[in-house]
């Protein structure tokens, strides 16, 4: 035992938890470290923390009499609270499949406290190749300087740069040092093709080999081409990351990159990827970023979770603090919290026929872990389940107004994945009978000046066959931006 | 299985929003329909007997009526077909998204209206109008309508795009 750990800490759970979260969590860490499956020493010193830890919590008088014997000591309580909104009270009993939606919002249950902000580690993976000669590389190197200047003295930051092999450019250095950081920029010299498995894996050893606790690590990869043959090798990168709770975001340069590959490799860490077609969107995107790093609440959170037998969940969205498709994994990275800001997910789930004499529907059980900012080697975990009663035989035709909300600016980004399938397959027709029902709706959400260009794009199928340059990419960004429900309070 | 209104897409019940064409399958109050009172003046009537505007109460699923526009100016009367979610503008050539109804042989152009100016829409029996960000504005009876709302009209109500008069026509 770590000096100071309680046993709620030995179970990661709060000092709140419910008899059956304390049960849950026994099991959970059981299983881990049974010594039939964790030979060694440690591990059976640890199995038996947790069976104590159980023995003692699961007993209400045991119970009650250790929290008086810490009473006064710091515990620590869950750091974030979860609120569900489900598109109906009920489900009704139909004897066909139906579709539930469920909106989760999570939220910090405590205030920024300045002087535990984390230090950062942030690590810069920046395509070098041919391509990136010129204007884009210039780009990239005079932004990263003004992030730089924005960030604590105390963050640091590396660079790896990139082509079909990997350079340390900078190992980790206090931004602090900026004529440094500027002066190693300034050697980047662009040649070469773009292997992006090379760039990640140095820049993975970078973050993980300067493993200090309590430090916050993202790796930010830039790039704008494709890769080829080693995505599924990036892949198991992002998924090493991600359990190591280092997020990556991907940044798209131009028109050239794979926007599927990007979404899935940053979706797996919780991460998001970006469109970049101007100086202004990298600004942007830098400005966010230097906001975030000093108002992240909660990191590494991932949803760990199991349905009733045929639900099938459709899609995951997270609609703020930024945008992204979730890639249906088990445990689904979720991201990060920030202070004073309310993180918003939607889920959309089709349900089997309802059984004869069920009474309930368990959409979603399972528990979300989350590790407090400022408590870095603090593991936390709360239990989610999303569940519904039978009730009924009518679909509910009022829904929360959110949901709605969510869902009109939903079905415009997955018509455009469908226009963007069209168009893959040579369904040309389709593709322009589909951008007019998308430029339609984007007309009525009050976007006129996407609907215009989804009206251009349209003209340019149905005479060449294809998108303008980047066109593609625009209308995805650009859909999928408006889930976002800030750009709503922007615009009203 | 739901039905969509308008592109007969099936969905599965729950569903708030076509998947095909993004028709939305619901009506909602909170999403902004208003209602625009008639105005005292009569307005010229070109269907005998559209006087009577029947009370509707909405205990059983009320007919949805068929739409013909009255263009005012000509005299000349078009009939919408069977769909329930309908574009009015002009259509430009070279154009490959037109709207559902092209005014452009109303001197549509000379009188500022924009290539996707309106939309109507039937649901419930109910015909609902909204500006889709024209550049001259639209008009029900006079009263300018503001954008990208969706506005309540009823049989004989005039609708002016830009400059443009059309006389709303429900047959049910």
């Amino acid at each position: 035992m770590k000096s100071g750990e309680t046993w709620y800490e030995i179970l990661e759970i709060s000092s709140e938890a419910s008899s059956e979260e304390i049960r849950l969590a026994y099991f959970e860490l059981a299983r881990k470290y049974h010594p039939d499956t964790n030979p060694g020493d440690l591990a059976r010193e640890w199995f038996f923390q947790i069976q104590q830890a159980y023995e003692t919590l699961s007993d209400p008088k045991k119970r009650h009499d250790y929290d008086e014997s810490i009473r006064g000591r710091k515990i620590l309580k869950d750091t974030i609270g979860i609120t569900v909104k489900y598109s109906t009270a009920s489900i009704p009993r139909l004897n066909e499949p139906q579709v539930i939606y469920a909106m989760i919002e999570m939220n910090s249950l405590v205030d920024l406290d300045r002087t535990k902000i984390p230090q950062n580690h942030l690590c810069l993976v920046i395509d070098k190749s041919t391509s990136m000669k010129g204007s884009r590389i210039e780009m990239v190197k005079e932004n990263i300087i003004q992030f730089v200047e924005k960030l604590k003295p105390t963050d640091v930051i590396s660079i790896v740069a990139f082509n079909d092999r990997a350079d340390l450019l900078l190992s980790p250095t206090k931004v602090s040092d900026i004529n440094f950081i500027s002066e190693k920029l300034s050697a980047i010299k662009c040649s070469g093709s773009t292997e992006i498995y090379t760039g990640l894996k140095s820049g993975f050893d970078l973050l993980w080999g300067n493993n200090t606790a309590g430090v916050r690590k993202q790796l930010i990869l830039l790039t704008d081409g494709h890769t080829y043959g080693d995505e599924e090798a990036c892949y198991g990168l992002a998924q090493k990351l991600q359990s190591r709770g280092i997020i990556l975001s991907g940044l798209g340069i131009g028109h050239e990159w794979n926007d599927d590959f990007l979404d899935r490799l940053s979706g797996l860490t919780g991460g998001t990827s970006t469109f970049i077609s101007s100086t202004q969107d990298l600004r942007n995107y830098i400005h966010k970023l230097s906001e975030s790093v000093s108002i992240t609440a909660a990191e590494n959170i991932s949803y760990d979770f199991q349905s009733d037998e045929g639900i099938i969940t459709n899609y995951m969205y997270r609609l703020s603090p930024d945008v992204s498709v979730l890639p249906l994994e088990k445990p689904m990275p979720l991201g990060e919290i920030y202070f004073n800001k309310k993180s918003v997910y939607l889920m959309s789930f089709t349900i089997p026929p309802v059984r004869q004499k069920q009474t309930t529907v368990i959409l979603v059980k399972g528990k979300i872990r989350y590790q407090p900012s400022a408590h870095a080697d603090r593991k936390m975990r709360l239990f989610v389940n999303l569940a519904l009663g039978v009730e009924g035989t009518e679909p509910n035709l009022n829904p929360p107004q959110e949901i709605v909300e969510a869902l009109a600016r939903i079905s415009v980004y997955q018509m455009q994945e469908k226009a963007n399938s069209d168009v893959k397959n040579g369904d040309f027709n389709k593709a322009v009978a589909r951008l007019g029902s998308i430029s339609t709706q984007l007309f009525k959400l009050g976007n006129p000046d996407m609907a215009q260009k989804v009206m251009q794009e349209a003209d340019l199928i149905k005479t060449s066959g294809k998108y303008s340059k980047d066109g593609d990419k625009q209308l995805k960004y650009g859909t999928r931006a408006l889930l976002s429900p800030e750009i709503e309070e922007r615009v009203s | 299985m739901i039905l969509c209104p308008n592109c007969h897409n099936k969905e599965l019940p729950g569903a708030y929003f076509c998947g095909e064409c993004g028709t939305q399958l619901i009506s909602l109050e909170f999403l902004n329909t208003r209602m625009i009172s008639k105005p005292t003046e009569d307005i010229n009537d070109v269907i005998s007997g559209s006087n009577s505007f029947p009370t509707r109460k909405v205990l059983q699923k009320p007919k949805d009526p068929n739409i013909s526009l009255h263009l005012v100016e000509s005299g000349k009367v078009i009939h919408l077909s069977d769909k329930k979610d309908f574009t009015l503008g002009r259509a430009v050539e070279g154009q490959s998204i037109l709207p559902d109804v092209d005014l452009s042989a109303f001197d549509a152009f000379s009188l500022g209206v924009s290539r996707m100016h309106v939309s109507l829409r039937i649901f419930n029996g109910d015909v609902y109008v909204m500006d889709l960000g024209s550049s001259n504005g639209t008009k029900i009876n006079g009263q300018k309508i503001v954008q990208h709302v969706e506005y309540s009209i009823s049989h004989g109500d005039l609708v002016t795009l830009g400059r443009l008069k059309v006389q709303v026509l429900l047959i049910t």
